[in-house]
């Protein structure tokens, strides 16, 4: 690619800040326009080097993360971050026992060294063996009880156990220390949702209709929302009134409404900026997603509950739960 | 689609699109495990129902690159895709797994291919597991694996197929669009429920790119 110097290294730092993985592109971008040129970058240059050092792992560009690494070791010797590298590239030739010796030396040197810790659930995770990482991972989080991206990885760890009880938990601890978070929330409800019993599926609607307050453009809260809501209305359970159905047959009725609202305008919008074609084909799905929408929310009034004997999702502990085809 | 031999014996047909679009999905996102469903073309009501021909897999949907075993984005993406493709249905499903060597078909991908088995018109399904390792640049195989639910008894354990059971379509020439594919970095246009639900104005059908791909 043919970006210049000062554009590439903008992008770098873009992807810097933001955190996004796009490993491949920050590769191509420095082989391509900045390697050459690194006596022009001032001190960003460490940080760059540590950046295009991960991502090229990530890729299994090995040259140039030793390229990078070389740099890095000679500017920093003796370093502990420097040393937790060289275990990330034993990490990346599959090295994972002389990788594990290191990152086990120094959590044990430094105490308070999270990030060694942290790659050892990583390596944990990479031979398979999820049960050690969450038992690693929960060790950890004893320690360091605010680490946010650690309890989300943990409960993502869970998930894959299918252990919704304790995903849940771990999603409990987020909302409890960021409750203005709405992905939080989001989460939340869908593991509530997926684990298909009626009381968890009326707190997945409370927590889905939280996450659209918190933010009324999450569309997976919407959606979200819009089918708890209808669960919970054509709920053929003893506990619930019909006064609760009619209410939930309300907000499904709202969510359907905001969904197909957000689907007309990003259909004129992109019809703006398309050719004809697409833009019809995008307006086309665009109605169909708002007339489906309107249609689900119609299913869920309390009458067409009295005669539905196959509700979805009704007290089953299974990993995803009978989509209703319609 | 040209019927050799091959084709006439296998049960299933995959054509370029599907391939390509797994592929590329796969590749999309290397480091997490990626699913979707495949699309076929819904049998005329007046057709004899013979099992004897291939199930023609012409289409697939990418899905999600995250939480693959949450309900409900996963039932909203199926309503979607049912809603938009009238004259398609689901008849199967794929999955591209997190870690390069798990090459296991088993865990919640089972379960969602068991229910989509379940309400499928047809009277087959197929589950394709991306091979990781197989996946390389110069295209030289079809890194796909293939199983299918055993149909006697109530056992969930899923069957691997032989290669022979799945053909696909003008495989020389599908292997030479994937490999030009994946040089263009062509998956970094692709579309999936997830990129689509973060920003509804991306076209989750692909349909551009499906264009790209017939070219």
């Amino acid at each position: 690619m043919d970006l210049g110097f000062q554009k590439a290294c903008a992008e770098l730092k873009r992807i810097r800040e933001e955190g996004v993985r796009d490993s491949e592109r920050v590769v191509d971008l420095w082989c391509d326009c900045v390697s050459r040129y690194t006596n022009r970058l001032g001190d960003e240059k460490w940080a760059l080097y540590e950046q295009v050092f991960i991502s090229a792992l990530d890729c299994g560009r090995l040259e140039a993360a030793d390229a990078c690494l070389v740099q890095l070791s000679r500017q920093f010797p003796n370093s502990q971050r420097i040393r937790r590298y060289e275990a990330m590239r034993l990490e990346a030739e599959d090295n994972l026992d002389a990788a594990t010796e290191i990152y086990k030396k120094m959590s044990e040197t430094d105490k308070l060294d999270s990030l060694s810790r942290k790659r050892l659930v990583a390596v944990l995770k990479a031979r398979g063996r999820s049960v050690e990482a969450i038992k690693e991972l929960t060790g950890y989080l004893k320690d360091f009880c605010t680490d946010f991206e650690a309890w989300l990885e943990l409960s993502e760890l869970y998930l894959n156990e299918c252990d919704y009880k304790k995903a849940a938990f771990c999603m409990e601890e987020l909302i409890l220390s960021n409750p203005h978070h709405h992905l939080y929330h989001q989460r939340y409800a869908e593991i509530k949702y997926t684990e298909g019993t009626t009381e968890s599926m009326e707190l997945a609607k409370s927590y889905f209709a939280q996450a659209v307050r918190l933010n009324p453009n999450n569309m997976r809260a919407l959606f979200g929302l819009l089918l708890a809501a209808g669960n919970c209305a054509s709920s053929t359970n003893k506990s619930s009134t019909s006064a609760s159905r009619r209410e939930s047959a309300r907000l499904a009725q709202w969510a359907a409404a905001q969904v197909a609202e957000r689907y007309r305008a990003a259909g004129s919008k992109a019809a703006k900026f398309t050719t004809t074609n697409s833009s019809n084909s995008s307006d086309a799905a665009g109605s169909d997603v708002a007339t489906l929408a309107l249609q689900l929310s119609l299913c869920c009034s309390p009458t067409a509950a009295a005669g539905d004997a196959s509700s979805p999702s009704q007290g089953q502990q299974q990993p995803a739960s009978n989509p209703p085809m319609l | 689609i040209v019927y050799t031999k091959i084709v006439v014996m296998s049960q299933f047909l995959v054509e370029p699109l599907a391939v390509a679009k797994i592929v590329l999905h796969a590749c999309k996102y290397p480091h997490t495990a990626v699913n979707g469903v495949l699309l076929a073309e819904k049998p005329s009501p007046d057709s004899s129902n013979s099992s004897s021909k291939p199930i023609v897999i012409c289409n697939t949907v990418p899905l999600f690159h995250s939480n693959l075993n949450l309900a409900p984005m996963l039932e909203a993406a199926l309503m979607q895709i049912e809603a938009t493709y009238k004259n398609y249905a689901i008849v199967g499903y794929y999955q591209a797994n997190e870690l390069l060597n798990d090459a296991s078909p088993e865990g919640v991908g089972a379960h969602i291919y068991q229910k989509i088995a379940e309400n499928s018109p047809l009277p087959r399904s197929l589950y394709i597991l991306v091979d990781n390792k197989a996946i390389d640049r110069k295209c030289s195989t079809i890194p796909l694996i293939y199983y299918q639910r055993k149909e006697a008894g109530q056992s969930q354990k899923l069957e691997r197929l032989p290669n022979s059971a799945v053909a696909i379509d003008d495989e020389e020439d599908c292997l030479e669009t994937l490999a030009n594919l994946l040089v263009r970095q062509a998956y970094r246009s692709l579309v999936d429920f997830d990129n689509h639900l973060d920003d509804i104005g991306l076209d989750w059908t692909n349909s551009r790119l499906a264009e790209q791909i017939r070219n």
